[in-house]
């Protein structure tokens, strides 16, 4: 039986992780120097401000109000586009043609797009807490909530063009999910955002008899829903073909 | 030993659309000029043995691996894209930087890497200014030297020259001979045909997404079976006789089974033959006998255009 034929003999070079932080961190460079996250950042310390000082909202509120609203807007701006916005300025093709998985590539360009949402949500949710206490929860609901949505809908950009529509109607599912009684509830991450942040739920007369999550549910829910999604995302990304427009 | 290349059975179809049907092809080294009309297949060719798409039928190897599934075999292949596209708020230093580090290589050898580079396609001035302030020609050659930066056996150029300049053409089209000299095995793709002629005289050709002719160029001629070649015949003579001399050739030489036309063309005669090796061989020793030197042997038939022609027309 024939060898397989080899490819010349090289110097060993390296394609661990190192290599993948640089690009994560050249990306994640490029991002926050974009105007629209720049935007971001400001608007999100503005309407803190705004939350804490002017409307006198109570701390929980504002965070409630932060985490449910603006929080999952910002990952679906952020990230749903993670691999979309590659294919569209037809740059994929660099990246993808170098001796790492696809997959490593993917959510390094993941975590370049969460550096401006978390620098977005977190201080954002930082600036409203009321105690030490709230200010370690607010923030650890904030990252947790930031990596679960924006893992999400990465996901749903590797899957669909639409990925921001579908993200859409996934956010408008979440807060209907509240509003109707019995376990459907639990199937919206919100409930358990809220829970992690030690919120009470805005589900208006249906807020009575519904139980809080515990925290650490609530956080192994929001990391496995990033897992999964992470993932999902990068195994698809590993049988997919590039096809970029001329 | 297999080849560095080797397409067997290979379909892609884009909906409806044959992209590559039934290809067979195997690559080795050196420089190959990849030729087709628009839509032929090439394009699809490279994305195929580039791993970004994957064969409905048959299979790609690269050193026997199947680049779609197997990453490694990026670490010696460079390949130009025939999109325009960059970061465009990068600099060429550091775009070209920034992907050779993706090969494995620790920051200060890839910017060493992509400094050389930027300096082999003649862009070391210019590695300062963003991609987006960049003129075509400018993209181009960054384009390539990320392509060749890591050092790769196998170079993918697709439409390489596209939006160069005259002189900045003729110094890519000698990096890409200087590329094949090194052992490289360096496909080209290009409509261009003069331009391929320049760099090699081994050529794919496929139309329809099919193979119709692989190797060198005037075996490939052979191709062209009984239809007849056209040779152009420089005499020495001096300006007087020049004429004269020209026509006692080219009626000595119509005289016989060989030449099926003859005539004078700027003072050197030009035959038509359907045996050009016996041309060789005969018209030489024709001219010596009448006493004549002859000065050039040419034939305009034996170019990459008139073969291209042939192939992709039949």
């Amino acid at each position: 039986m024939n060898e397989p034929p080899q490819a010349p003999q090289r110097a060993p070079s390296r394609t661990g992780e190192g290599v993948v932080l640089a690009w994560a961190s050249l990306h994640l460079r490029r991002n926050l120097r974009r105007r629209g996250s720049l935007a971001a950042i400001g608007t999100m310390l503005i309407a803190a401000l705004l939350l804490r000082f002017v409307a006198d909202e109570p701390s929980s509120a504002s965070a409630r109000i932060l985490l449910a609203y603006p929080a999952p807007l910002l990952a679906l701006f952020f990230t749903s586009g993670v691999l979309r916005e590659e294919v569209e300025d037809g740059t994929l093709t660099y990246s993808f043609t170098r001796p790492i998985r696809r997959s490593r590539l993917y959510w390094a360009r993941c975590a370049a797009h969460f550096g401006p949402l978390l620098l977005a949500v977190l201080p954002a949710v930082a600036l409203v807490a009321g105690s030490f206490s709230q200010l370690v929860y607010f923030v650890l609901a904030g990252a947790a909530a930031c990596l679960a949505y924006g893992l999400l809908f990465a996901l749903f950009g590797v899957l669909s063009r639409g990925a921001a529509w579908i993200g859409l109607a996934f956010l408008i599912w979440e807060h209907s999910a509240l509003r109707v009684p019995g376990f459907i509830q639990d199937l919206s991450l919100l409930t358990y955002i809220h829970g992690l942040a030690g919120v009470s739920v805005d589900a208006g007369i249906l807020t009575y008899g519904l139980d809080m999550p515990s925290r650490p549910v609530s956080l192994a829910v929001l990391l496995s829903v990033a897992a999964l999604s992470g993932l999902l995302g990068g195994r698809l990304v590993e049988g997919r073909e590039i096809s970029l427009g001329r | 030993m297999s080849a560095t290349i080797a397409l067997r059975g290979v379909r892609k179809l884009f909906g409806q659309v044959r992209a590559l049907d039934e290809l067979d092809l195997e690559l080795d080294s050196g420089v190959i000029g990849l030729l087709g009309p628009n839509g032929s297949g090439k394009s699809t060719m490279i994305k195929l043995i580039a791993g970004q798409l994957r064969p409905d039928a048959g299979d790609v190897r690269l050193w026997g691996h199947d680049p779609f599934k197997s990453p490694e075999v990026f670490r010696d292949l460079g390949l130009c894209p025939e999109q325009d596209r960059f970061y465009e708020d990068m600099r060429g230093l550091e775009f070209v930087t920034a992907l050779t580090r993706l090969q494995g290589f620790r920051a200060a050898e890839a910017r060493e890497r992509a400094t050389r580079a930027l300096g082999r396609v003649g862009m070391e001035p210019y590695a300062g200014k963003r991609m987006r302030e960049m003129s075509r020609g400018m993209r181009q050659r960054t384009k390539i030297a990320q392509a060749i930066a890591h050092d790769p056996a196998l170079v993918l150029l697709d439409e390489p020259l596209s939006g160069t300049d005259p002189v900045a053409r003729a110094d890519l089209i000698q990096l890409i001979r200087e590329l094949g000299d090194e052992g490289r095995c360096v496909i080209v793709s290009s409509h261009v045909l003069h331009e391929v002629e320049s760099m090699t005289r081994e050529v794919v050709v496929i139309r329809h997404g099919r193979l119709r002719a692989q190797g060198d160029i005037t075996r490939l001629r052979g191709l062209l079976g009984d239809r007849p070649y056209r040779i152009r015949l420089g005499l020495m003579s001096d300006g007087d006789n020049a004429v004269a001399e020209a026509r006692r050739l080219a009626a000595a030489l119509i005289g016989g089974a060989l030449v099926e036309a003859a005539s004078i063309i700027d003072g050197a005669v030009e035959i038509t033959t359907t045996d050009l090796d016996a041309a060789c061989r005969e018209i030489p020793t024709i001219a010596r006998d009448l006493d004549l030197t002859l000065a050039s042997f040419t034939s305009p038939d034996a170019d990459l255009e008139s073969l291209y022609r042939y192939l992709v027309q039949r």
